[in-house]
C-alpha cells in the first residue's frame, strides 16, 4: 500500500468521522440499548409482571377482544416472547378503517395481563423508544430520520474501511495501549475498541443499511418493477380479504391452533396471531412466527381456517435473495440471540459507541497541542469541544432522565408517553447549553457526575418507592426487571469511575495519569511520534 | 511565497471539496447504474436479482469513495467515476 493512499484515507477517516460523529453515536447508544428493549419494557411497566403461560394469554385475548368486539372486521393480538410481558390486542372494525397514524397509539389496543384479565400499567413507550429513536429518530418525520440515519451508516461504513486502511499494523495496534500519554492514549483506545469488535462493528453497519435498503438504493428494484409497490406485491404477497357469509359459527380453540403452529414450525412458537371475520363461518386465522426463535427475519406465516382450526396453508422466505437480506436484518437485530450472545451484542454495541465517542475526543486532543493560545480557541474547535461534551455526556444523562420520568411523572398525566421522551430531549437541551457555559473540565465532571447519581439513585428508587425493588424481582427470579437495575447499577459505577478518572486527572500530566479529559495542552513533545503515526 | 502558499491552500481546498462532490454524488450515482445493470444481467428470477444487487450496491458505494478520495487527482476520479456509472447505465439500458 502506498503512503498517499494510506494518507488519503486518514483525511477522509477523519473528516468523514467528525461530520456524522454526534449522530452516530446516539444511533449506535440506542440502536446498543434496543437489545435489551423488551427488558426495558417490563422495567417501564412495574404494574404488570412476568409471563408464565402463553396459552392463558391467548384465552384471555380472545375472551377479551369477544367481549369488546365480536363483529369487527379483523383482531390481531400480539402474544408475548419469553422476554416480554402479556400480550397486545387491537381491532379493526367494519367498515372505514380509523387510522391512528403511526406514533399515535391505536385506539383499539388493550393490555393483557399475565392472568389474561385486561390489565393496566402505565402509559409509556418503554424500550420502543430507545429502539425508534436508533433509526427514525424524533421530532420530525420519519422518512427523514431514515434518510439522516442511513445516510451516517454509508459514512460509518466508509470510515471503517478508510479506518482500516489507515492502520499501518492493525493487530500491533490491538495488543498496544499507552495510558496517560494524552492523544496516544485516545488514539490507542480509539484503536482498540474498533479492533477489539470490529467484525461486529462491519456487520452491524451493513446489516443495518440492509434493513433499509430499498428505501436508500431503490435502482435494484425499479431495474425489475415497473413500481416498488409491485416488488412489494411480491416480495410480502398480500392474500385477498375473505368475505363474511354472515353465518356464525363458532372459532377453534386458540390454544389448539397454537400448539399445531408448534407443530408446522418444529417448535418455533407463535408471535402475532391476526382473525379475519371473527365468529363468522368464513373466517381465517393467520399466525405469523415469533422472532427471537429463527436468525431469518420475513414472512413466516400458517394460515388456518378460523372454524374447523385445520391447517390453510404456510409460507417461510424461499428464495436466496428473500433469505439474505432475512438473514442479515436478523443478524442486526439480533432478536434471535439467547442471552450469553445477547450480552455480546450489548457489549460489542457499546464498545461501538466508545470507538465513536473516543474518535470523536481524539480530534479535539490531536487539534489542542497545536493552539497557539489554548485560552482562545478557533470557532471549529470551540464548536467541536463543546458539542462532543453535549454529545457524548449529555446523551446519557437525557436518557436517564428519561428513566426517571417514566418512575416520576403522574400516572394519569394525559399524553404521558409523549412526555416521558419530552423530557429526555428536554434534558439533552439544557446539557448542550451547559456544555457551552460551562469551562469545559467542569462542564464534563458535572454532567458525568449527574448521570452516575441518576443511574445509581434509580434502582434505589425502585427498592424503597416500590414493589419491585431488587431483593423481590432477584428473589422472584425476574431476570428482566432484576437484570435491568443491576445494569443500571453497573453502568452508573462505571460513569462514577470515569468521573474519578477525569478528576484525578491533572491537566497537563498526562505521563502519569490516565484519562484525559482536558483543558490545557498537552506538553509538545508528544505531538510529532504520535501524528507520524496516524498520518504517515 | 505567501502568494503562492494561499494558491497551493485554495487549489488543497478546491480539490478536497470536488471530491467529495464526487464522492457523495457521482459515486451514488455510479452506484445506482450499477446496481440496475446488476440487477438485470444477475442470473436468477427478478426478485432475487433486485434484492442481491442491492444488497451489494452498498460495498459498492463505498469502494467508489474511497478510491475517489485515493485517486491522483480530482479530475482523475471525476472521469472515471462517471465513466463506470455511463457504462453501467448504457448496460442497463440495453439489458432492460
Amino acid at each position: 500500500m502506498s503512503q498517499g493512499f494510506r494518507q488519503s484515507q486518514a483525511g477522509l477517516h477523519t473528516w468523514s468521522g467528525l461530520l456524522v460523529g454526534w449522530i452516530l453515536y446516539l444511533i449506535f447508544l440506542n440502536g446498543s440499548v434496543s437489545y435489551w428493549r423488551e427488558e426495558i419494557t417490563r422495567w417501564a411497566q412495574p404494574e404488570i409482571g412476568a409471563t408464565q403461560n402463553v396459552q392463558t394469554v391467548a384465552h384471555g385475548a380472545i375472551a377479551h377482544l369477544t367481549k369488546v368486539a365480536p363483529s369487527a372486521k379483523s383482531w390481531q393480538i400480539e402474544l408475548p416472547s419469553e422476554r416480554a410481558s402479556g400480550a397486545i390486542t387491537t381491532y379493526k372494525p367494519k367498515g372505514k378503517p380509523v387510522s391512528g397514524g403511526f406514533r399515535r397509539p391505536d385506539p383499539t389496543r388493550t393490555l393483557i395481563g399475565p392472568d389474561g384479565q385486561v390489565a393496566t400499567a402505565r402509559d409509556t413507550e418503554g424500550g420502543d423508544l430507545f429502539y425508534r429513536l436508533h433509526f427514525d429518530l424524533r421530532y420530525m418525520p420519519v422518512i427523514w430520520g431514515r434518510w439522516v440515519v442511513g445516510f451516517c451508516a454509508m459514512f460509518m461504513l466508509v470510515a471503517i474501511v478508510s479506518g482500516v486502511i489507515t492502520h499501518k499494523k492493525i493487530f500491533a495496534d490491538f495488543f498496544t495501549f499507552r495510558p496517560g500519554k494524552g492523544q496516544r492514549s485516545w488514539l490507542d483506545g480509539h484503536n482498540a475498541l474498533a479492533v477489539l469488535a470490529l467484525p461486529f462493528h462491519a456487520m452491524i453497519t451493513y446489516t443495518g443499511l440492509v434493513t433499509l435498503m430499498v428505501i436508500y438504493v431503490p435502482w435494484g428494484v425499479t431495474a425489475n418493477y415497473p413500481s416498488l409497490k409491485a416488488y412489494y406485491a411480491q416480495s410480502i404477497p398480500k392474500t385477498k380479504p375473505l368475505k363474511a357469509t354472515g353465518q356464525a359459527a363458532p372459532m377453534a380453540d386458540i390454544g389448539l391452533v397454537l400448539k399445531s403452529a408448534d407443530e408446522v414450525w418444529g417448535g418455533g412458537h407463535a408471535g402475532l396471531i391476526r382473525i379475519e371475520n371473527p365468529g363468522d363461518k368464513a373466517s381465517r386465522i393467520v399466525v405469523t412466527r415469533r422472532a427471537s426463535d429463527k436468525l431469518v427475519d420475513g414472512r413466516w406465516e400458517i394460515t388456518f381456517d378460523g372454524a374447523t382450526g385445520a391447517v390453510r396453508s404456510s409460507v417461510a422466505p424461499q428464495s436466496s435473495g428473500m433469505i439474505a437480506r432475512g438473514g442479515m436484518i436478523g443478524l442486526h437485530a439480533g432478536r434471535f440471540a439467547p442471552l450469553t450472545l445477547r450480552w455480546l451484542f450489548f457489549l460489542s454495541g457499546l464498545a461501538g459507541t466508545a470507538m465513536v465517542a473516543t474518535g470523536l475526543v481524539l480530534w479535539i486532543a490531536k487539534r489542542r497541542q497545536r493552539l497557539p493560545d489554548p485560552a482562545r480557541p478557533y470557532f471549529g474547535f470551540w464548536l467541536v469541544e463543546r458539542l462532543n461534551i453535549g454529545a457524548i455526556a449529555g446523551l446519557p444523562l437525557a436518557m436517564t432522565a428519561f428513566l426517571w420520568a417514566n418512575r416520576l411523572l403522574p400516572v394519569n398525566l394525559a399524553n404521558r408517553a409523549d412526555w416521558e421522551g419530552h423530557a429526555m430531549f428536554l434534558t439533552w437541551g439544557v446539557t448542550l447549553v451547559h456544555a457551552f457555559v460551562r469551562p469545559t473540565r467542569r462542564a464534563w465532571i458535572e454532567q458525568l457526575s449527574a448521570t452516575a447519581i441518576l443511574l445509581i439513585a434509580l434502582p434505589i428508587f425502585n427498592l424503597l418507592a416500590t414493589d419491585r425493588g431488587l431483593p423481590a424481582t432477584l428473589a422472584a427470579g425476574d431476570g428482566a426487571v432484576a437484570g435491568t437495575d443491576l445494569t443500571l447499577l453497573a453502568l452508573g459505577a462505571a460513569f462514577a469511575a470515569i468521573v474519578l478518572a477525569v478528576v484525578r486527572h491533572k491537566p497537563g500530566t498526562d505521563r502519569r495519569k490516565p484519562a484525559r479529559v482536558a483543558t490545557q495542552p498537552a506538553p509538545r513533545v508528544e505531538l510529532k511520534p504520535a501524528l507520524a503515526e496516524v498520518e504517515a | 511565497m505567501a502568494g503562492q502558499q494561499g494558491i497551493g491552500k485554495w487549489r488543497d481546498g478546491l480539490d478536497v471539496a470536488l471530491r467529495v462532490a464526487i464522492a457523495m454524488l457521482g459515486g451514488y450515482g455510479a452506484t445506482a447504474a450499477c446496481t440496475m445493470l446488476l440487477a438485470r444481467v444477475w442470473p436468477a428470477s427478478r426478485l432475487d436479482a433486485s434484492l442481491w444487487s442491492t444488497i451489494l450496491s452498498f460495498a459498492l458505494y463505498a469502494g467508489l469513495v474511497v478510491w475517489t478520495f485515493a485517486a491522483p487527482s480530482a479530475l482523475r476520479a471525476g472521469l472515471v467515476v462517471a465513466a463506470i456509472g455511463l457504462a453501467a447505465g448504457l448496460g442497463a439500458a440495453l439489458a432492460a
